[in-house]
Order: C-alpha cells, then sequence, then structure tokens
C-alpha cells in the first residue's frame, strides 16, 4: 500500500515534470523566445541567487536552532514569537525611526543640494554630479572608518576644536546614535540626491516662470508646482534612503560600537556571534516584509518603476 | 487712430510719466546676457496703447522673445525703463505684474486638469470657491472648450492646449496679454483659424494684446500695428498697411513679403525727382527727396507692381531684362528676369496676364509706375 502510494507520487512528479519541461519548451519556441533565451541567464542567476536564498531564509525561520549552532529540521514559530520580547520590539522600533531620520534629513539636505546642481549651468552639472558618484568608488567600510578617523575622541574634529580653545575636553562623537546617523545620512546621500536631481531636472522651467505669472509668490512656486512635479524624485529617493539604511549593517557596528544595536547588526550578530540562524531568519524576514511594504506603499501612491532606475 | 505720443515728464517724485492710454512703454531698454558678445536688446523704446493689439515681428534671435520677457518680468533690462499702465515696474517682480502670458511651449501644468490649470491664478488670490467655479466656466465658453474641465493636460491636442493656456491668462483680467509665438506648434489650417479666433478675443475683451511671432502673414493678419525687430534694434513701427507699403530699411522690405531691391547712385535730381544709375549702368526715375548728386539710393519694387512688356512702356520706369523663366503657379504667374549685369528681378502677375503677354523673345521690358517705388534708409 505504502509503496503504490509512494509509485503514485513519483509519477505525478513525472508528470508535472513533462508539464514544466513543456512548458518551457513552449516558451523557447513561442512569440517571446528571443526574449526569454536572451534573459535566461539573468533568470538563471536571478532565481539561484535571489530567490532560492530568500526562500531558505523563508524556511529556516521556522525551523529550531541546533544545539551547537546548528539547524534541528523541527518546525516551530518560536522564532517570530520571541520577537515580541520587548528587547526586540524596542530595536525594531529605534531602526524604524533612525531609518526615517537618516530619510528625512537626507531629503532636507539632499533637495536643495539637488536643486543647485540642476539649475546649475549645463556644463558644471556633469562635475557636481560625478562629485556626488565619487566617494562610490571608495570601499564604503573603508569610508566608515574614516569617519571613526574623524569623530573620536583623540580624532581629527575633537583634536581642532580644543586647539581653537572651542571647547576643553572632548566631546563624546562616537558610538552613539548620533555617529550612526552621520554615517548612515553620508552613505545615503548619493541616493537620495540622484532621483531628485533627475526629477528637478526634467521641470520644465517655463512651468516655473507660468506660475509666478500668474501670481505665485517664489513660495508658492515651490509649493504649488516645485513640489507637486518633484514628488515622484522625492518618493524614490525616500525608498532608496529608508530600505538601505534599514540593512546597513556595519554602520552601526562601526560607528556605534556595541551600544546601538539596531535590526540590521542584530540579524547578523544572530548569524554570526549567537550562532542562532533561524533567529537571524526570522527577523530577515522581518526585514523582507518591512521592504515589500515599502516597495508597495511607494508604488500605490503614484510612485514610477522607472524614478527608482539611478545610475 | 492718430499716433500722437505726449510725455508728462516728471511728477513730484521725478518719475517719469507718460500719456494716459499708453498701456506697456519701453524707454532706452538694453538687454546683454552675460557670456555673449552683442546685447540681445541693444535699445528700443516702443509705446504701445490700450486696447492695442502689436505684434512684434522678427527673425529668431533678433531680441522679441526678450523684449517680452522683459515686459512680463522675467528678465530684467540693464538700463533703461518700462512702464505697464505707466508705473515703472523694473523692481516689480513677474508675480506683481498685472500682465499674463501665453508660452510658446503652452506651460501648462502637467500636475493638474484643465479646471485647476484655468483656476490656478484666481485660486492664488484666495477668490470664492463658488466664483472660481463660475468665472472658469466662462472661460472654457469663451474659449470653446465646455465639457473639458476634467481633462487631463496630455489629453489635450495642441489647439485645445492652446486655447487652455490663453483661458488661464486671461481669466486673470489682465491689463496686457503676452504671447509668444503661441501657434507655432500648430499645423496650418488650425493656426489661421486660432488667428482669426484671437483677433476676435482681443477685440472682445479689450485687453491690449503685445504678440511675438516670426511669420509675416501671422502679423499682417492680426495687428493692429507692427513692430518689425532685428539684431535687437527696432527696424520699423507701423500699421501693416505701412510696414508693407512703406518699409523703411532694407530689412523690412525684405523680411516682409517678397520684394526686389536696387541700389544706385544718383545721377540726376529736378525737383526731388532724381534719376538713378542702376549697377548695370540703366537709369531710372524715383522720387527721393533730400537727395543729391552722388548719394548712393537702395529703393523696392514689389514684385506684384512691376508688368512685363515687348517694348518699353514710358510711365516713368522700365528697364531691359533677359527672360529667364516664367511659372504659372495657380493664382499667379512668377517670372523671373535679369538684368544686364545678372541680377535677378521677380514678378508676380495675375495669372490671367498670361494671354497678354506671352514673351516672344528673350529680351523685354519690365515697368512699374513712378509711385511703385520706395526709396529706403540704408
Amino acid at each position: 500500500m505504502e509503496l503504490r502510494q509512494h509509485g503514485g507520487d513519483e509519477i505525478m512528479t513525472q508528470k508535472s515534470f513533462k508539464k514544466f519541461y513543456k512548458n518551457i519548451k513552449d516558451k523557447l519556441k513561442g512569440q517571446n523566445a528571443g526574449a526569454f533565451k536572451t534573459l535566461s541567464p539573468v533568470l538563471i542567476w536571478m532565481t539561484l541567487f535571489f530567490v532560492v536564498p530568500i526562500i531558505m531564509v523563508i524556511i529556516v525561520s521556522f525551523l529550531t536552532r541546533g544545539q551547537y549552532g546548528g539547524i534541528d529540521y523541527k518546525f516551530t514559530l518560536d522564532n517570530y514569537i520571541k520577537l515580541f520580547n520587548p528587547l526586540y520590539a524596542e530595536i525594531l522600533i529605534k531602526s524604524l525611526i533612525i531609518a526615517l531620520l537618516t530619510t528625512l534629513i537626507c531629503l532636507f539636505l539632499g533637495y536643495p543640494f539637488a536643486y543647485f546642481i540642476a539649475r546649475s549651468k549645463k556644463k558644471y552639472r556633469h562635475v557636481l554630479i560625478l562629485l556626488i558618484i565619487l566617494p562610490f568608488w571608495t570601499n564604503s567600510l573603508v569610508r566608515t572608518y574614516a569617519w571613526i578617523i574623524l569623530l573620536r575622541t583623540e580624532g581629527i574634529i575633537n583634536t581642532y576644536l580644543i586647539k581653537f580653545g572651542i571647547i576643553n575636553t572632548p566631546i563624546k562623537l562616537l558610538y552613539n546614535n548620533a555617529a550612526v546617523m552621520i554615517g548612515m545620512v553620508y552613505m545615503m546621500f548619493p541616493f537620495m540626491v540622484l532621483p531628485l536631481y533627475s526629477s528637478i531636472e526634467k521641470l520644465d522651467s517655463s512651468l516655473l516662470e507660468a506660475a509666478s505669472d500668474l501670481g505665485a509668490t517664489p513660495r508658492k512656486v515651490f509649493s504649488k508646482v516645485i513640489l507637486p512635479l518633484t514628488k515622484p524624485g522625492i518618493m524614490s529617493g525616500c525608498l532608496l534612503v529608508f530600505v538601505p539604511t534599514l540593512g546597513y549593517f556595519f554602520i552601526p557596528d562601526l560607528l556605534g560600537g556595541s551600544k546601538v544595536v539596531l535590526l540590521s547588526n542584530l540579524i547578523k550578530n544572530q548569524f554570526l556571534s549567537a550562532r542562532n540562524w533561524p533567529f537571524g531568519s526570522a527577523i530577515s524576514v522581518v526585514l523582507i516584509i518591512i521592504m515589500f511594504i515599502m516597495i508597495g506603499l511607494y508604488l500605490k501612491l503614484g510612485g514610477n518603476k522607472k524614478d527608482m532606475e539611478v545610475l | 487712430m492718430g499716433r500722437v505720443l505726449i510725455f508728462y515728464k516728471e511728477n513730484k517724485q521725478g518719475v517719469e510719466k507718460v500719456l494716459e492710454n499708453s498701456m506697456v512703454k519701453l524707454a532706452h531698454v538694453v538687454k546683454r546676457f552675460s557670456g555673449e558678445r552683442d546685447a540681445a536688446i541693444k535699445d528700443i523704446s516702443l509705446d504701445i496703447k490700450e486696447g492695442e493689439f502689436l505684434t512684434i515681428l522678427g527673425p529668431s534671435g533678433c531680441g522679441k522673445t526678450t523684449t517680452l520677457r522683459i515686459i512680463a518680468g522675467f528678465e530684467h533690462a540693464d538700463s533703461g525703463n518700462v512702464y505697464i499702465n505707466n508705473v515703472e515696474v523694473s523692481s516689480i517682480p513677474a508675480f506683481k505684474r498685472n500682465v499674463n502670458t501665453v508660452f510658446q511651449n503652452y506651460a501648462l501644468f502637467p500636475h493638474l486638469n484643465v479646471f485647476d490649470n484655468i483656476a490656478f491664478g484666481l485660486s492664488l488670490k484666495k477668490v470664492d470657491k463658488l466664483e472660481i467655479e463660475k468665472e472658469v466656466m466662462e472661460m472654457l465658453k469663451i474659449v470653446k472648450m465646455e465639457g473639458y474641465e476634467a481633462r487631463m493636460i496630455d489629453q489635450l491636442s495642441g489647439g485645445q492646449k492652446q486655447r487652455i493656456a490663453i483661458a488661464r491668462a486671461i481669466i486673470n483680467n489682465p491689463k496686457v496679454l503676452l504671447l509668444d509665438e503661441p501657434l507655432g506648434a500648430l499645423d496650418l489650417k488650425l493656426r489661421k483659424q486660432m488667428q482669426l479666433e484671437l483677433k476676435h478675443l482681443q477685440k472682445k475683451l479689450g485687453i491690449t494684446f503685445i504678440f511675438v511671432t516670426h511669420d509675416q502673414e501671422e502679423a499682417m493678419t492680426m495687428s493692429d500695428r507692427i513692430c518689425v525687430m532685428d539684431n535687437g534694434l527696432i527696424e520699423q513701427l507701423g500699421t501693416p498697411e505701412e510696414i508693407y507699403e512703406q518699409p523703411q530699411t532694407k530689412f523690412v522690405a525684405d523680411f516682409i513679403g517678397d520684394t526686389n531691391i536696387f541700389e544706385g547712385v544718383v545721377c540726376e535730381t529736378h525737383n526731388g525727382l532724381c534719376s538713378i544709375k542702376l549697377k548695370d549702368g540703366q537709369v531710372v526715375n524715383l522720387i527721393a527727396k533730400n537727395s543729391s548728386m552722388e548719394d548712393t539710393v537702395w529703393f523696392a519694387v514689389r514684385p506684384e507692381r512691376i508688368f512685363l512688356s515687348q517694348e518699353p512702356i514710358d510711365k516713368g520706369c522700365n528697364l531691359s531684362v533677359h527672360l529667364k523663366e516664367r511659372t504659372y503657379i495657380g493664382s499667379v504667374l512668377k517670372t523671373t528676369v535679369t538684368l544686364l549685369n545678372g541680377r535677378e528681378i521677380i514678378i508676380s502677375e495675375p495669372a490671367a496676364n498670361r494671354f497678354a503677354f506671352k514673351g516672344e523673345s528673350d529680351k523685354v521690358y519690365i515697368n512699374w509706375n513712378l509711385d511703385s517705388t520706395v526709396v529706403m534708409k540704408s
């Protein structure tokens, strides 16, 4: 009985596999065959290194931690229940607040900056944009270390502040929330400026003239024309800053010391130090869900996939 | 319409006041853009009257749009004064000026629908909502776009955008409406229709229109007066008829319609009647006061004022020419002849003339009446 059942299953799988195979074969012959063939390396790549790992993370998040840091294949919801522990809830909220603040600071600093670049003379624009992109050519870890040199107690900023007699004892700049925020804003700034720049640059200056012609003060021109027309840039900039900010673990690690624990370095710690892969996976799943919510929100609010394409 | 310009010079504040019915006045306006060698506007003085339809006409780059932008307040003159309704406005920003502009590319707000575009100016003035709605509906009726208020701008055709742009400007009841080549993007048929509609609208509303175009036919059709510009200077200001019949400069004669421009030297004068020796040696008569012997004179004769003959007809002016080409193009007969030195002259005759003159031989005569010649300053 058991054997027959088993055999039946096998036939089923064979059938469904054949169906699947036929489906692919059809695709390879059909109208979109060219596109399908061209894209297949990308499809394979994305499946192997993006879809499969995410599925693995989701599966692992429902399993039990083994005695010595491995994984026991026993289903449990404990990893998710553990997340409701006030300690972790606090970390989640703190992470969201830091990501939100980073996004807002980037927006308020980035908007005038992007506006200035987009409205400067054409021959300077490329140079200015290049200056924004330039830091990308240096490893971000190295750049974060550079901030340590600037901010630490015997660091450059403190040294000079004491030298000029502004302060007597060094200020504590490193290993706190502010240091993490500085690092985050610094790292994410270009991701805000570039989409903003591209939407401000597209802005037809005759629309601004038309608004002022119709009696709009400069402030009204901004709120009634510039702001609504650059909304796609603002939204994609915020998305591009908010989401990665949640995931950059080395910035809170390096600039926050052991004192600032965010979702990102919590995950890192669960995987590397605590060797609790299932719990690390559960937090990762939460992070992934937050990201999907953000992207969903973005698309629902009239954001455009195209506006996310920067660089 | 008499064109008497009287200035009340200096009131107590030392501000120059201009004639009451003057709506827009430019006085020695100069504008130079940084990085450019020549000034965009070299020295322009212009007085536009209330309710007038004035067209600024000129080739691209002549400074006509810059002039308009200075009146609108988007550019600032380096020197000179701009008056709108007798008030010096050089220091008044665009949003405080009681003028509205219809832009070349319409510049309608893509994030707003037709209604909100038209209501933009009134809503800034915090006009009552019901009042705005009433006014917008009225405007839509005037520009014949009823029922389109909920449309987005990208759902409109070029001609419709044009109408909305006009409605958006005139709803504010401006003293002056500035139109920067507003019909340039429309196809010929629609453009002709809009020309007449604009003209009627201007009559109906009584608003001063300042219209910028490079299309001389458009200028002729619509304007009370035309201001021909070239190279940052006004070449001539006058009614369409004056501009066409009495061009004062070679540029105007050449730019407005087709014309033949002759250059010659005065070889005989008698009470203003001069004999001019052309470059090919032939002599013609014309009336040029203030000319003396050996002066170089330029004069123009319109192609439709010239007629051909086998033998010279003595009506004051005739020249011996070679017949080069005769083309029948329906309404008229286009003929090209050459002077003895090879210089081409174009002639346009009513098509019916093709039976009167056949052109049997190569050597023919062109003739015109003495009053068909227009003598020009350089």
